[in-house]
């Protein structure tokens, strides 16, 4: 019911092609919508605080969540997100102590976390083909109850990333001052932790929890070429993780290629046409 | 009569530090035992690895309070009021990776006194007006941060500092690595709140142009406060060279250094 009211509403905006007529299409589409909106809303936070690249280490230690609910036969992307949670906030933990050997932690932690998975998944009766759905996306899969939990998760996502936006930003931008102007900076490092978390887990069906770091970074990367201030920032990359994830999924499945990839390199172009244009207009400009 | 009306007013200082250690783990890295009075402008001046970015970051709850113990206005830190001080970093640049304006900057300073869950009501959005205005950065306030000077910069981050209504003003090494003209400004801007009563601390290799304010010198030595008085007593002795390098892991950073601190002290 979700999936048809959904596919209602969307069906005159982009028109009556052909991607529509599968079920599957329109739920890969609007898992795909989800992905790219609460990817940047979240990664924009983590560029700031120059931690672009935990969203990557929470998709390792996802894999181990995955490759469990596939062992135990039973829900594997709820697992994963309990799993990633608890990744989250160990990392926090980690990341807080400050010590030494805080770095070579995180490393045994998310390489652990793949390790884990590839031999947990050995043991699973489906073998290891299915992980690779989860690991690169595999829009075919998405199923009505997982999109149900996509939205869920979704939705939370945007509505902290809204309301706490001003304070996340504070701790994001500057942990030091935010510390010593009375902020609860440890837990709100903590809120956005478990968001990158929730999002690794939105990403599975899509993009995969090894790509899914590239939405939280690449749609953020490109926007702050145009922009000049945080907020705006914060809209134009939701806006080009939007477009490039509907566009991907669309593009893999008439070029039919693996569509995590696809939106990947997408949005990839998209920087990269960026950059190139913008020199050109300075170049054009002297 | 209860006790507390016939006792005599004992004047509370903005800052007590009682005999306190500041370092990081085990390591102490600054001793003192000092009270900034309300409305003082202190200097706290000292070579590299003198121990006085570790003093105000002790002040603040920023690094370990080893033993003895800081208050605000009367309050042991724990339980201070933080939106009375202001703290200015350290900091070469205020840009991040993201484009942030002055406005969005200032912003983020007036959350911890306004409510950090809280939305931003009319009264907050005046007094980040009024901090961007006395930094004098009001036709700059939607530019980003980062293509602003670097004196430019360092009064935005002024005026974060003074968004949550701040009382104390903490500055560390604001003049570093800024021109004399944006030294000049930022001075301006530092008499402009000393002279409407803000108290100020502000951590310094030389005094340079910030002299005619200070009201006291703090010097900073080896982890130790060497001197605490006016400006006019600052011993030459703590002119010398040996205070560059001392036991508490300082990092020479050119010739330049050690003059600026010997001749900024008594440079007219």
């Amino acid at each position: 019911m979700n999936v048809s009211m959904t596919a209602s509403m969307a069906g005159p905006m982009i028109g009556a092609i052909e991607v529509l007529d599968y079920d599957f299409m329109r739920r890969a589409l609007l898992a795909a919508v989800l992905i790219g909106l609460s990817a940047p809303a979240v990664g924009i936070f983590l560029v700031q605080r120059r931690l672009a690249l935990i969203g990557d280490g929470l998709g390792h230690i996802a894999v181990s969540g995955v490759a469990l609910g596939l062992v135990v036969g039973h829900a594997p992307i709820l697992i994963a997100l309990v799993t990633a949670i608890v990744g989250a906030i160990t990392i926090e933990l980690i990341r807080a102590r400050g010590e030494a050997f805080g770095e070579i932690a995180l490393a045994m932690l998310f390489y652990g976390g793949i390790a884990g998975g590839v031999v947990l998944v050995s043991r699973a009766p489906s073998g290891t083909r299915n992980l690779n759905q989860y690991l690169f996306g595999s829009i075919t899969t998405t199923s009505a109850s997982d999109l149900l939990t996509f939205s869920i998760l979704a939705a939370v996502i945007l509505a902290l990333t809204t309301w706490l936006g001003p304070a996340l930003f504070a701790v994001s931008n500057d942990d030091e001052f935010a510390r010593a102007s009375g902020l609860p900076v440890m837990p709100l490092n903590i809120v956005l932790a478990v968001l990158t978390a929730c999002t690794v887990v939105i990403s599975m069906r899509v993009v995969g929890v090894l790509l899914v770091s590239a939405l939280m970074v690449v749609p953020v990367a490109t926007a702050q070429l145009w922009t000049s201030s945080f907020r705006t920032t914060r809209w134009l990359a939701m806006a080009v993780g939007f477009t490039v994830a509907l566009v991907g999924v669309v593009l893999s499945y008439y070029v039919d290629t693996p569509s995590g990839g696809t939106i990947v390199l997408l949005a990839i172009a998209v920087f990269g046409v960026t950059v190139i244009a913008q020199s050109a207009s300075r170049l054009t400009r002297r | 009569m209860n006790a507390s009306s016939t006792a005599p007013a004992i004047p509370t200082a903005a800052i007590r530090v009682r005999d306190a250690r500041f370092g990081y783990g085990n390591h102490e890295a600054a001793h003192a035992d000092i009270a900034i009075e309300a409305g003082d402008v202190v200097a706290v001046l000292g070579p590299n690895g003198s121990g006085k970015s570790t003093l105000v970051k002790g002040m603040l709850g920023l690094v370990d309070v080893l033993a003895g113990s800081v208050e605000w206005f009367g309050r042991p830190l724990q339980m201070a009021d933080r939106s009375t001080i202001g703290y200015v970093p350290q900091r070469q640049s205020a840009a991040g990776p993201i484009p942030v304006t002055v406005e969005e900057l200032v912003r983020s300073g007036r959350l911890a006194s306004n409510g950090w869950w809280r939305r931003s009501r009319s009264g907050d959005r005046r007094a980040v007006d009024a901090a961007i205005e006395v930094v004098g950065l009001a036709g700059q306030r939607s530019r980003p941060v980062s293509r602003l000077s670097g004196g430019q910069q360092r009064r935005a981050l002024v005026a974060r500092g003074l968004a949550g209504g701040a009382r104390v003003l903490i500055l560390d090494e604001p003049l570093a690595g800024v021109d004399a003209a944006s030294q000049a400004a930022l001075a301006d801007t530092l008499r402009v709140l000393a002279e409407g009563g803000t108290t100020i601390v502000i951590v310094l290799h030389e005094l340079g142009p910030i002299q005619p304010l200070v009201t006291r010198v703090v010097a900073m030595s080896a982890g130790a406060v060497e001197f605490d008085g006016p400006v006019a007593e600052v011993p030459k002795a703590l002119l010398h060279d040996d205070h560059a390098d001392d036991a508490h892991g300082g990092f020479y950073e050119g010739p330049g250094d050690l003059g600026l601190f010997q001749g900024g002290l008594f440079r007219q």
